[in-house]
């Protein structure tokens, strides 16, 4: 038996993109992007990680009964992709350091 | 350090421009929509085709800053005797225009995220 | 409408117009259907369509639909023929009042109708396949 599906709450509207003088925010509808939270990704803010694949979940969950465009979704989707993979880098270069020190750490 | 700093920027302006293709996209979707629906209602009577601009919005927002939009105003072209003022041919000409709009731009945000997965990736 | 709207609005497109053509053909298959005067005879039928409504929100459309099929009550056409077996005592044959000119002219705009929303339809199918395919 498939378990009860829960609301989806509505995606913030879009916010304006990183930094940078004369940027263009998308207006569109019901849907969403992540760019500031993608760019804080981009930025090694991990913390925003979890908001940048959690919007992807959710505009694909809106998308899946016509609530949000594809556009939104699949650039949501490809974000999170990358974000993930910048997380792992990160991650991964923060091992190999951790373990270069401790390597170093002889008598 | 200085590598770093040149990925960094890479990196910022890979995420503007995916901000701005993602709304163009979304706007050329909605532009599709609304030709197909003039094309769907071309003998519609009293049916009167849309269009939706979103370009000089874009490139206005590009230039000072703010939001872009894109809105779904009449065409305003002259009726016909049931008031209907759909030009099929001028709809299937402006339907491939932009089917090449949109390939475009979807071939633009394909390389931005390329870029950034090598920049992450190395 | 879904995550593919062009599709589905081309799609109401597609329905609408093939009833327009089968009523079309239905009026033309039955036009040389004689009777006795003063009996039932076919009624011409005209397809009348309407925009879909839309959600709010949704300012690009929702298509098209048909709104009513409308039944003619025209009296029927009588033509001189006595030598029909239908014929009334005055030799008069009543016919079905379907103009086959504007049943020609209707069927053409109808099937223009039908390939112009087949073309949205592949179009539209492509064009979201292109979108799609974008991945990290």
């Amino acid at each position: 038996m498939i378990p009860p599906i829960t609301p989806v709450t509505a995606v913030a509207a879009a916010s304006p993109a990183a930094a940078a003088p004369g940027a263009a925010a998308a207006s569109s509808g019901t849907s969403g992007t992540s760019g500031a939270s993608f760019s804080n990704v981009l930025g090694s803010a991990l913390d925003s990680l979890n908001a940048t694949t959690s919007n992807a979940s959710t505009l694909a969950v809106e998308g899946a009964t016509g609530q949000a465009n594809v556009a939104d979704v699949t650039v949501a989707s490809t974000e999170a992709q990358l974000a993930v993979q910048m997380a792992t880098t990160t991650r991964d270069d923060a091992v190999t350091a951790f373990n270069s020190i401790m390597s170093m750490a002889a008598g | 350090m200085d590598g770093l700093n040149q990925t960094e920027v890479l990196m910022a302006d890979a995420v503007q421009s995916i901000n701005i293709l993602n709304f163009a996209l979304d706007a050329i979707q909605q532009r599709q929509q609304t030709i197909a629906n003039n094309i769907s209602n071309q003998d519609t009577s009293g049916f009167q085709a849309n269009v939706v601009d979103f370009e000089n919005s874009l490139a206005s927002a590009m230039q000072n800053g703010g939001t872009a939009s894109a809105t779904t105003v009449p065409e305003g072209l002259a009726s016909g005797t049931n008031g209907n003022n759909v030009s099929e041919s001028a709809e299937l000409s402006l339907e491939s225009q932009t089917n090449l709009e949109n390939q475009s731009v979807a071939n633009s945000l394909q390389s931005e995220f390329s870029m950034l997965s090598t920049a992450i990736t190395g | 409408m879904s995550m593919f709207p062009s599709i589905d609005i081309a799609g109401t497109g597609l329905d609408v117009d093939q009833t327009w053509i089968d009523t079309i053909s239905s009026n033309v298959a039955n036009a040389d259907d004689a009777a006795t005067p003063g009996s039932a005879i076919y009624q011409d039928q005209e397809v009348v369509a309407t925009a879909s409504p839309s959600a709010p929100g949704n300012n690009n459309g929702s298509g098209v639909q048909v709104q009513s099929v409308n039944v003619s009550t025209a009296p029927g056409v009588l033509v001189s023929d006595p030598g029909n077996p239908l014929a009334n005592n005055a030799g008069l044959v009543e016919y079905p009042n379907v103009d086959i000119g504007h049943q020609m002219t209707s069927l053409v705009q109808a099937q223009a109708g039908y390939e112009a929303n087949a073309n949205v339809l592949g179009n539209s199918d492509a064009a979201y396949k292109a979108i799609l395919a974008i991945k990290a």
